[in-house]
């Protein structure tokens, strides 16, 4: 290097940590043997380095809303695990929707069959033999509420709020197939007809498939679990029917009943 | 069990993925304030570090059974949350091309600005770091937070930025340079501030070295 000419700040700075070639470096060097303002100006890098390690160094907790807002956040997603929505590698696991979960608080749960419906964004909390207690409502809520904030913004704050983590935690996949269904016999199935109206529910979408069974006006539809199998319950309002169908193609109903 | 405050991070996020509701929340009381101050200064703004560190956190409790135990906790919370925080400055930087808005007043800020020997002057100081970090970009910053402020090693940095050593260190080394011209009111060489002054008047020229210094050569 042309011993007279100043060396830029970035050099200073790679000499000074190392970054330069052994020839760079050994100019740099010689220059600033010479050259007070060099001197002073790699001094200055030093500087740099410790009023941010002074000012690194000084505590800057977490204000206090931040931290509720934090502590909510992590309720909702607590709810909704509690809730039955599957972790990411359970859903990844062969079989995983079928098998249940691995979880305690998820077999009292599925035992209870009072898992909560939250599909295309809407839950239904379910009344069942007693068993959900405070607890379960206010999951079902949170977990709606998750769902909603996905649906109502997908472009908006809902997007990328996984940050970093794999396509499969999408929010918008998350209103498919990561729920629990409601379980649903023969037996009870009129009565679930009727909370399912009283809900006043959106309707959810219905796979394209049999998207023809819910086109009456006013129809309602939920994913369910009947005989084992996914399917669909459609509520007729006008003709106060109620028919759950299996979504193959052509659609199977598999039992109806008024309600 | 053992009693939260007794589990050990790892132990913590075990429990956590096997269904313990109180052992992440434990973990995140553990370790916010410094994923806070992480976040704020990598961002320099709180609202954007607020809802980092909480997209960040409640994706760590959703997905923590993608952490592999070959790294920290810290590290993998650290990770996810600059991450979090790196992409909310890209997106934002591709809604907003200009500058932060108060550069210029910035510069006034720090030209007046002088000791710091009291508190007022220490939330000054730190405001007009913060600033000064603003002037750079997203990596430089992100990585001297890292490892100049938070005080983690130049390994541990990479870890948590998903990049090579190499790559952390001259992100650093060329960062502190470009801070040099943004923090010249903290120089304890007073002979030096002429030599820096007319750089200091025009941040956006800051990577070109000042008049004086253009022997450029390599």
């Amino acid at each position: 290097m042309n011993p007279t000419a100043h060396p830029s700040v970035e050099e200073l700075a790679a000499l000074r940590d190392g970054l330069l070639s052994a020839d760079a470096a050994r100019g740099v060097s010689d220059h600033l043997r010479d050259c007070d303002s060099c001197a002073a100006e790699l001094a200055a890098i030093d500087e740099v380095a410790a009023v941010l390690a002074d000012v690194g160094a000084t505590a800057e907790p977490m204000p206090a809303d931040v931290a509720r807002a934090l502590d909510q956040a992590l309720a909702r997603a607590d709810a909704e695990r509690e809730a039955g929505v599957p972790s990411l590698a359970e859903r990844r696991k062969p079989g995983a929707a079928a098998a249940g979960p691995r979880r305690p608080r998820w077999v009292g749960a599925a035992a209870a069959a009072t898992a909560v419906v939250v599909l295309g964004g809407v839950g239904f909390q379910v009344l069942n033999g007693g068993t959900s207690g405070q607890q379960d409502s206010s999951a079902s809520r949170s977990a709606a509420d998750v769902a909603a904030a996905n649906r109502a913004a997908p472009g908006g704050k809902g997007e990328g709020s996984e940050s970093g983590s794999s396509a499969g935690d999408a929010p918008g996949k998350q209103s498919k197939a990561t729920l629990q269904p409601q379980r649903v016999s023969k037996r009870d199935f009129a009565a679930y007809a009727r909370r399912l109206a009283d809900q006043g529910a959106q309707p959810s979408r219905l796979p394209s498939r049999c998207r023809s069974l819910d086109s009456a006006p006013g129809a309602v539809s939920s994913k369910v679990r009947f005989q084992g199998t996914i399917s669909f319950v459609v509520l007729r309002p006008a003709s106060h029917e109620a028919a759950v169908y299996r979504c193959s193609r052509p659609p199977v109903q598999l039992y109806s009943t008024p309600y | 069990m053992a009693e939260l405050p007794d589990r050990d991070d790892a132990t913590l996020l075990a429990d956590h993925v096997a269904g313990d509701r109180e052992a992440f929340a434990e973990l995140v009381r553990r370790h916010r304030d410094r994923l806070w101050a992480v976040a704020l200064r990598t961002t320099g703004d709180p609202d954007e570090a607020s809802d980092a560190v909480q997209e960040a956190l409640v994706s760590a409790y959703r997905r923590a059974e993608s952490f592999r135990g070959d790294a920290q906790v810290t590290t993998w919370m650290h990770r996810i949350v600059v991450n979090a925080c790196l992409d909310r400055m890209r997106r934002r930087k591709a809604r907003q091309t200009e500058p932060l808005p108060d550069s210029d007043d910035h510069l006034a800020v720090l030209a007046a600005a002088t000791g710091h020997d009291d508190p007022a002057e220490a939330s000054e100081r730190r405001a007009d770091v913060r600033a000064a970090l603003g002037q750079l970009g997203h990596d430089q910053r992100a990585a001297l937070v890292l490892v100049d402020m938070e005080g983690y090693s130049v390994d541990e940095a990479a870890q948590i930025l998903g990049c090579a050593p190499g790559t952390v260190k001259s992100r650093c080394s060329r960062g502190r340079a470009r801070l040099v011209p943004l923090l010249t009111q903290y120089r304890r060489n007073p002979g030096a501030d002429l030599d820096v002054e007319s750089s200091a008047q025009s941040p956006a020229d800051a990577s070109t070295p000042p008049p004086s210094k253009q022997g450029r050569s390599r």
